[in-house]
């Protein structure tokens, strides 16, 4: 008894050590990163760099999660008007941008959030209807017994999500996410108008405003042009396996 | 027991609320409202810049818009990029996915080589590539010609617009819709195939009656999602512009004769002429003509489109 009670506390002690030095081994591994950001600013492009890599992550991140989740409902949920609702999803596929572009800029600059990342987040929450469409098309391949035992054990429909559809859909996850990445990476556009009066703005807006003179000449300012097409390229060959396995080799369940 | 199997259905149908909601708001604030904004937008004239003088036109825009030469040239020039664009585009898709399904191993590896050029951003892919190294003055357009016409010269950019616009969207699209395609041939019954073969149908003939056939519904998406791309690009008629001008930023050129399209038309009437209210017309004419040949392209579906799931039953 005195033994295990001995035991308990010094293991009780050594994982309150382990945290500590996990803790403190995280900001020593992390802290340079966040110096190293904060940094940034002094940098010519800094706040640029700074601003592409906010809008970029938080779009991505944030539209994958939202659009698996309508994705996910639009396949599973046995709702009778939810196909109803998804025509509208893929209207929205038909709107050219700058019908809703001009709207969208008056709407931001009325809440003040022009030249400010809030732009992406609030899209990214809202997803896109193509990767919703992924989402929907590949979960409504999973067999419908996993679910019901699933909903026998007393899981809703969120700890079923979490629990069995997540967990087995790494590869569409992975496309969706790298889609938003090159998406919002490579939209000068947006970019453009919603960081137009921002002296930093973005990356992309940043680096094309060298090319003044054209880009024939060459020279050294179509470098910074060329290595902007990097991370998505990396981002591509890295998840390359993953659309391969799913279309490609992949002879799992079908349609 | 209908109370619980109520019950359920109510929990089933919150869920189901609960999970589409950021969707759903999303779309009412940024697609939704919008639409009904820009819609007021087009029926009246106001500042662009500093968004005031709003004046009530009426249907004024869209009747200018129909007699402007300007914007019936940029009509016709969306009207034969698309007709040859979407059919072109179809085949070369179809046709790498055949070819790469028949690559063995190296399936994968072609798969993501076809793709590369999707993934790198328009601005680098036209103003670094294409612009220089393709269809520039000794770019590889130049060379293949003057082993033909070794004495003649032609400017790519500007004289060939639209060509040089067709064949670069066709190797930025391609990849895509191969993949999609790809999917769409592992449903292509192999026992069909097989079975066509040993009753010594040529290749061509298996194509023709049962590869494509079963395809169609792969042709059907790809058909409707490549017209609503062809009338959306807006960014690379421009970047492909013949012109450096006004603040100098490659941005604000002027589309090559043939290759203007009308949502760089409309771009420029926008943001350049500051004329958002006809802008705003241009563009839902756009809008209703995308929808009336998706809606047209739906009613004849079913005349070509073949689903084996219905002889199934």
């Amino acid at each position: 008894m005195r033994a295990t009670h001995r035991r308990a506390g010094r293991s009780r002690r050594s994982s309150l050590a382990l945290a500590l030095l996990l803790f403190f081994g995280g900001v020593i591994f992390v802290g340079p990163l966040v110096v190293g950001l904060a940094h940034l600013t002094r940098f010519p492009f800094g706040i640029a760099l700074f601003n592409s890599l906010v809008i970029a992550i938080s779009f991505t991140a944030l539209s994958t999660v939202s659009a698996a989740l309508a994705g996910y409902a639009f396949a599973r949920s046995r709702v009778r008007w939810k196909n109803v609702l998804f025509l509208f999803v893929l209207s929205t596929l038909m709107v050219p941008w700058i019908v809703t572009m001009i709207p969208q800029y008056v709407l931001f600059y009325r809440l003040h959030l022009i030249n400010t990342p809030w732009p992406w987040v609030l899209w990214g929450i809202q997803g896109t209807p193509l990767q919703i469409f992924l989402f929907r098309q590949f979960y409504a391949t999973f067999p419908r017994e996993l679910e019901d035992a699933a909903a026998i054990d007393g899981s809703g429909r969120l700890r079923i999500f979490f629990d069995i559809f997540v967990p087995n859909s790494k590869p569409v996850i992975a496309i969706a996410a790298v889609w938003a990445f090159i998406l919002v990476w490579g939209d000068y556009l947006t970019q453009d108008l919603f960081y137009l009066i921002d002296r930093n703005g973005t990356l992309l807006t940043r680096i094309t405003g060298l090319l003044d003179g054209g880009v024939a000449g060459g020279g050294l300012s179509t470098l910074p042009l060329a290595l902007y097409a990097l991370p998505p390229v990396i981002f591509f060959v890295l998840v390359q396996r993953y659309i391969t396995q799913t279309v490609v080799t992949s002879t799992g369940i079908k349609g | 027991m209908v109370g619980r199997r109520g019950r359920r259905d109510r929990k089933e149908t919150a869920a189901f609320c609960a999970f589409v909601s950021p969707w759903f708001v999303g779309f009412v604030l940024f697609s939704a409202l919008p639409l009904a904004v820009s819609l007021v937008m087009s029926m009246s004239t106001f500042d662009l810049y500093g968004l005031r003088h709003f004046h009530w036109v009426g249907i004024t825009h869209y009747r200018l818009a129909l007699e402007d030469p300007e914007t019936r040239s940029a009509l016709e020039d969306t009207a034969i990029f698309t007709a040859i664009f979407v059919p072109a585009g179809l085949a070369l898709q179809i046709g790498l996915a055949l070819l790469v399904n028949t690559g063995g191993r190296l399936r994968g590896f072609f798969c993501a080589l076809f793709y590369l050029p999707a993934v790198v951003p328009a601005v680098v892919s036209i103003l670094l590539i294409w612009r220089v190294g393709i269809a520039g003055p000794g770019g590889v357009f130049d060379r293949v010609y003057h082993l033909f016409a070794p004495h003649r010269n032609v400017d790519w950019l500007a004289g060939q617009g639209r060509l040089v616009l067709i064949l670069y969207m066709l190797w930025s699209t391609a990849g895509l819709g191969m993949i999609v395609f790809l999917a769409g041939l592992r449903n292509v019954s192999r026992e069909l195939q097989e079975a066509a073969v040993v009753d010594g149908a040529t290749p061509s003939q298996i194509l023709r009656t049962i590869t494509l056939p079963l395809l169609t519904p792969v042709i059907f998406l790809q058909l409707i999602l490549g017209l609503i791309a062809a009338a959306q690009m807006m960014i690379q008629p421009i970047l492909f512009g013949s012109t450096f001008g006004g603040g100098g930023s490659p941005f604000f050129n002027t589309p090559a004769r043939g290759a203007n399209i009308l949502p760089a038309h409309v771009f420029h009437v926008t943001f350049i002429d500051a004329w958002p209210g006809s802008g705003a017309a241009i563009s839902w004419l756009l809008f209703l003509m995308i929808l009336a040949v998706t809606v047209v392209l739906f009613a004849t579906s079913r005349f070509w489109v073949f689903y084996s799931g219905e002889t199934k039953g």
